[in-house]
């Protein structure tokens, strides 16, 4: 799919934030251009299938907390290992990866998504959003004051994910109730049962929003 | 004894007010840095291979191939590595005794053959990035010689039952006897004798995972012989001791390191097989290694509740006054002893004629151990529900049952303080317990039923030694050193607030240093409810001695330091120092579908004086709905014929959600007994041994038909029903 | 292979193809080797697990012309792609098809909603337990049920239809579909070919291994709705253990077209009984000319449930499916 001679650059786990500087940014449609050369990629990808260590790269241009990167990524990267692994923001969490907790809930073009199940392919021209993001200028976030006012988190590791998906519910709905609360955040487990302590956060910072009263 | 009076508690400055925890802001900005978040140059990620059989002898094992994969540093198995795993399987599941721990007969490896259960570690690859690990593990060859296994607890008894090891499968107690658990007092037969009737039942409970959020994992790191281990750990100071131990070093050779740690619940005050093998790669390939679980192999690996079967036998009188109690019961620990198989409930009755007898037997299913109140939930669950029968047997109210048979103050055993009436009675007010409670259980007509269940608890609320160093600077700022891990319950802010308190000055002239073992001294870790009681103790002697120096000598000056410590061991004076609580509970039951759904829920609590009310609150509320989570849903499947667990991971877990749970009504009645720090007492473990009983209680009293068996799912509900 | 320690992506060759015709020739070009990628909700845990290992993945959310919601002279058209997210929020499909939006907003939590779709949701494989443990059962090739043996634990299992396996079919919109008179549009290099809703799910009599009739090389890529059932009376209802996440345990959509108190058609369909979604045609006939009241629930019920076979542990299926059409018909 890319050009081998392109594989030096693809980040390792300790490789810093800024990866890939190139003018040249192959597109979608260029990826497709290559992969209908069907036979040949065929016989590849089956002999890669029992071989070592691969590595497909697919160069994208995604936005992460408004900063904007281009790097190459492989194909089997998942949008969490990418955030954790190569751009070092490690307050995204992994706890089943599997779609089954909600633990790493990132948004991407504002809607919340489990980044262990999204391909960081897929992030081609997309604003992703994580807690790192959510710090404007110095400042908690009203959503993030709320959690610390109401001990919203007691461990803390499904906490970046509820913020995220209460993020966009605020995005949406600036006073939500109690009842649209849990409705939205119904795919965020934490396994501390602290739900109840969420809850009135998200409501309060939607009131912080200046919305009911 | 009445007087034992329930002293009202003095407002004070810090304590006592709902404090914001120090460390929040990290916890909601991501800046929280957990072992898995830690990164060293040149780690290496590590990956474990898994046995498929519930029990097999390994007849080969091969792992040239996996070692000739390009980028695959070391591989270890248990022909190359045989390292006891001391706090993995200890006789009589005695944890806190080295010298047990050295004499156990069945003692546990990091890898062992043969292997006992599904997921059992076979061998672990350490490698550049986790893809070639994982790649890795699958280039191992494994011969399995497959052994007859066993999964039931009471099945393991028999006779003909597969042995999970040679003398059997009823786990040694901590001589390495092979006996059970036996309480007996009073005379058992004249206390039948005396009865007017005698209710026999059976009750079971199901392997409950702990399913912290935080997957297991540990980063291991050596600089010549000195270890220093990243590793979530409910007790920084255990894990050090078991570690060092383990690997023959001395303490001081292991630095153990946990700033923040995605939830335990009981899941890991000891060293645990992650730490070990990631020291072991981490020597044998000359760099640091992490060792990740996957969520599944959490599920199957790291212990959780022990699944219990209960017979009890119970005489009453006519007039309601318990004369015998009897339990015959069985533990399920999985084929190592990691802990003890309790099962508590009885002892709060004070009824003299008891026996109670406890097989903690050994299946090749996942290793049971403790969860947030070890031996507690599933024990009140079967004797609540039992007494909870039989006053309506009796026609009698289950609160007046309760306050006519339940364990108070004697000459021979006082307590510190009793507050349990008072719980109960705040709790019947608050709930409207007379008007919610169906006096005819299932009575409501139509398809939607409601019902109302109680239950109540005394715990264990002691004291005992930990540790703490003070220490103030020439511009009078506070340092205090304490080994505790903010694991959820806000111990690092709650040790920062009782050395403002006892300091007199504002909680942000405090800097509490936590969680690592090279500048904290001895700390009991965050598990059976007692840092705050134990470690704040500490806290509380070591700024008394730092206010006696500066009254002595004055502030330092300017580039000087004061420094006090304190190991303090306290006592309560030979009195019964307890916590209480009363839990009522409310379902809707919809009789069509089997879904049972919690209305109205009050918990009553009383753990003396609390510190800091918000965090006290929560941990009641969440361990309530945990217990909650317990009565209704979860359960480890395992199936009979394959040996293979079914349920493991957290979709098929079924955790309560946000949709799932109730608004959970907490109200403390705050007494100060004199003992503990300002007389704190526990509440981390107390809110969740209740809520499986008083769930248990209103569905039965919703649906007139006693629920026995946990969970309560809906095909349960419907099959009683039809 | 029951593994429990693999938890990364393997390596797979990964093809994006952005126009429809760049996806029917990699389809048909790569046939079983090619594993079809949409939202990958139900992609992930198969390759993460190694129980699934495809030589390569023909993602097809890049196609436009698989997306969106059009309105047709016969009724609208649904690209297969679309999120289920994009489907609860469709005015078109709430206005005149809302079964189709409840059934989908019931569907796993609100995250995979919003990747999820459409087809994904109606072609995703059996949940069986162990099947998705990784066992060699039949579905997976093998010669075996292990969820029908003496002691098997088969609570979510099938009441209808067994056949050596007795899994059962997980889709939430899946019987919303088939009582909507839905019809599917299977796209191939060789051209497009249109089936019933009801023929698009297949029992194990039929096929073993594969819960629909897609045969390598083919694309589902759009539902057709007829204007014949919109805006009809709709009633769907979903019960799981908990409230998210959880795929059914029964689940029944019902479609009636009422007048003047009187059913005049109906078509209703349960979730979760048999690996197909059961269409309740003995219960629709009967419901015909009837007013639809607590009476006729009462009285039409259990016609739903003549022929259940359950196993050791999900008796409870067939009370809660009684149940679940009572509340269907009555509304």
């Amino acid at each position: 799919m890319s050009d081998p001679s392109e594989k030096g650059k693809i980040p390792g786990p300790d490789s810093a934030v800024e990866l890939s500087r190139r003018d040249f940014l192959r597109n979608t449609g260029a990826t497709v251009a290559a992969t209908t050369v069907a036979p040949a990629v065929l016989g590849a990808a089956g002999a890669r299938a029992q071989d070592a260590p691969p590595a497909t790269g697919t160069d994208i241009q995604l936005t992460v907390n408004g900063v904007s990167h281009r790097l190459t990524v492989q194909d089997h990267w998942t949008l969490v290992e990418l955030l954790r692994d190569h751009l070092q923001l490690t307050g995204t969490k992994i706890g089943c990866n599997r779609s089954e907790c909600g633990a790493c809930t990132v948004l991407v073009d504002g809607q919340p998504m489990y980044s262990c199940s999204q391909l960081a392919v897929w992030m081609d021209g997309r604003q992703v959003t994580t807690v790192e993001g959510l710090v404007q200028d110095g400042q908690l976030s009203p959503l993030q004051q709320a959690f610390v006012d109401h001990n919203g988190a007691q461990c803390g590791f499904c906490t970046p994910g509820q913020l995220m998906t209460a993020t966009a519910l605020l995005n949406s709905n600036p006073s939500p109730d109690a009842a649209a609360v849990k409705s939205a955040l119904v795919g965020n487990i934490c396994r501390c049962s602290n739900y109840n302590a969420i809850v009135e956060a998200v409501v309060d910072a939607g009131r912080r929003n200046g919305g009911a009263a | 004894m009445s007087e034992q009076v329930n002293q009202a508690v003095e407002p004070l400055a810090t304590i006592g007010n709902a404090t914001p925890r120090i460390d929040a802001v990290e916890r909601v900005t991501g800046t929280a840095r957990y072992t898995r978040d830690q990164r060293l140059p040149g780690m290496l990620y590590a990956r474990i291979l898994r046995s498929r059989l519930p029990h097999a002898r390994i007849v080969r094992i091969d792992t040239s191939r996996a070692e000739q994969l390009a980028g695959v540093v070391s591989v270890i198995t248990h022909e190359n590595a045989q390292v006891v795993w001391g706090a993995g399987s200890v006789s009589g599941g005695r944890q806190y005794n080295d010298p047990v721990k050295e004499a156990t007969l069945h003692r546990r490896y990091i890898f062992n053959n043969p292997v006992r259960f599904v997921g059992e570690p076979i061998a672990a690859v350490a490698a550049t990035d986790r893809h070639i690990a994982e790649q890795a593990l699958s280039l191992i060859e494994v011969e399995y010689e497959a052994l007859p296994f066993v999964l039931d607890p009471e099945a393991a008894l028999q006779e003909s039952a597969a042995k999970v090891w040679p003398e059997g499968n009823l786990a040694p107690d901590a001589g390495n006897r092979f006996q059970p658990m036996v309480t007996r007092r009073g005379e058992i037969d004249a206390g039948f004798a005396q009865a007017d009737r005698v209710f026999e039942d059976r009750y079971s409970t199901a392997f409950i995972h702990n399913a912290q959020m935080e997957p297991r994992c540990a980063l291991a790191h050596w600089e010549g012989d000195r270890l220093t281990l990243y590793s979530p750990t409910q007790g920084i100071s255990n894990c050090r001791h078991d570690t060092a131990r383990d690997l023959g070093l001395a303490d001081h050779q292991v630095r153990v390191v946990c700033q923040y740690m995605g939830g335990g619940f009981g899941n890991k005050n000891q060293n645990q097989d992650t730490d070990l093998i990631a020291a072991t790669l981490s020597r044998r390939s000359s760099a640091p290694v992490m060792v990740e679980y996957s969520r599944k192999e959490d599920w199957v690996r790291v212990h959780g509740r022990w699944p219990t079967v209960q017979y009890y036998k119970i005489g009453v009188t006519n007039e309601g006054t318990v004369t015998a109690m009897q339990m015959n019961a069985y533990s399920g620990m999985g084929p190592y002893r990691k802990n003890s198989g309790g099962i508590s409930g009885m002892d709060g009755y004070a009824c003299e004629n008891l026996e109670r007898v406890i097989y903690p037997v050994y299946t090749n299913r996942t290793v049971s151990g403790n969860f947030r109140a070890p031996s507690e939930p599933h024990g009140h669950f079967g004797i609540e529900s039992m007494m909870d029968e039989i006053a309506y047997q009796l026609g009698l109210d289950p609160v007046e049952f309760t306050l006519r048979n339940m364990r108070r103050p004697t000459e021979a055993s006082p307590f510190t303080n009793y507050s349990l009436d008072q719980c109960i009675a705040r709790g019947v007010e608050l709930f409207d317990w007379p008007n919610r409670r169906r006096t005819s259980p299932g009575s409501d007509n139509g398809p939607l039923k409601r019902g109302a269940g109680f239950s109540f608890m005394m715990f264990r609320a002691g004291v005992g030694s930990s540790s703490a160093i003070v220490r103030v600077d020439g511009d009078q700022s506070y340092t205090l050193y304490v080994g505790v891990t903010d694991i959820g319950p806000g111990a690092k802010t709650t040790m920062g607030m009782i050395a403002a308190e006892e300091l007199g000055v504002p909680l942000s002239r405090v800097e509490v240093v936590s969680g690592d073992t090279d500048r904290c001294p001895y700390s009991v870790g965050e598990s059976g409810s007692r840092t705050t009681i134990m470690t704040g103790y500490a806290v509380v002697e070591a700024c008394r001695d730092l206010k006696r120096q500066v009254a002595q000598k004055g502030f330092p000056s300017t580039g000087e330091v004061l420094i006090a410590s304190a190991t303090p061991t306290p006592t309560t004076d030979g009195k019964i120092r307890n916590c209480f609580a009363a839990h009522f509970c409310e379902v809707e039951v919809d009789t069509r579908l089997g879904t049972s759904q919690v209305t109205k829920y009050v918990a009553v609590h009383e753990s003396g004086r609390l510190i800091n009310p918000q965090t006290a609150r929560d941990q009641i509320r969440g361990a309530t709905i945990q217990g909650i989570g317990q009565a209704l849903h979860e359960n480890t499947l395992y199936d009979s014929n394959t040996g293979q667990p079914l349920t493991s991971g957290y979709y098929s877990g079924r955790l309560a959600t946000h949709l799932d749970v109730p608004d959970i009504e907490v109200e403390f009645i705050e007494v100060d007994d004199g003992y503990g720090p300002f007389g704190a007492k526990t509440a981390g473990e107390a809110g969740i041994i209740l809520s499986p009983a008083a769930v248990a209680n209103a569905v039965s009293n919703a649906i007139g038909r006693r629920m026995k068996d946990l969970p309560i799912t809906r095909n349960r509900v419907l099959e009683v029903l039809s | 292979m029951v593994a429990t320690t693999h938890d990364v992506m393997p390596d797979i060759e990964l093809y994006q193809p952005t126009d429809e015709a760049n996806a029917l020739s990699l389809a048909s070009t790569l046939g079983e080797d090619g594993w079809l990628l949409a939202g990958g909700q139900d992609t992930y845990g198969w390759l993460k697990d190694r129980n699934k290992s495809p030589a390569a993945m023909i993602e097809l959310t890049k196609i436009d012309a698989w997306k969106g919601v059009r309105e047709t002279a016969n009724g609208i058209e649904i690209g297969a792609l679309t999120t289920l997210t994009e489907i609860i929020n469709d005015p078109l499909i709430k206005s005149r098809y809302g079964l189709l939006s409840m059934a989908a907003s019931r569907v796993a939590s609100p995250q995979i909603r919003n990747v999820g779709t459409l087809a994904g949701n109606l072609a995703q494989d059996a949940r069986c337990w162990y099947y998705r443990r990784g066992l060699d059962c039949y579905r997976a090739g093998g010669n075996l049920c292990y969820a029908d043996a003496p002691e098997s634990l088969n609570r979510e299992h099938a009441l209808f239809g067994q056949s050596r396996c007795v899994a059962v079919s997980p889709s939430d919109t899946a019987p919303a579909l088939v009582a909507l008179d839905a019809t599917l549009v299977i796209s191939s290099e060789r051209g497009q070919r249109r089936v019933a809703a009801e023929d698009f799910f297949v029992g194990p009599a039929v096929d073993i291994e594969h819960m629909t009739i897609l045969r390598p090389g083919e694309i589902l890529t759009s539902v057709l709705l007829p204007n014949s059932w919109a805006n009809a009376e709709f009633y769907f209802e979903k019960v799981a253990d908990r409230n998210v996440w959880d795929f059914a345990l029964v689940s029944v959509a019902a479609a009636m077209k009422v007048s003047d108190g009187t059913i005049q058609d109906a078509r209703l369909a349960c979730g979760a009984v048999e690996a197909k979604p059961r269409r309740l045609t003995a219960v629709e006939s009967a419901l015909r000319g009837k007013p639809r009241n607590e009476a006729t629930a009462n009285q039409v019920a259990s016609i739903a449930t003549q022929g259940a076979r359950p196993l050791n542990y999900n008796h409870f299926k067939v009370p809660l499916m009684e149940n679940l059409v009572k509340r269907a018909i009555r509304g």
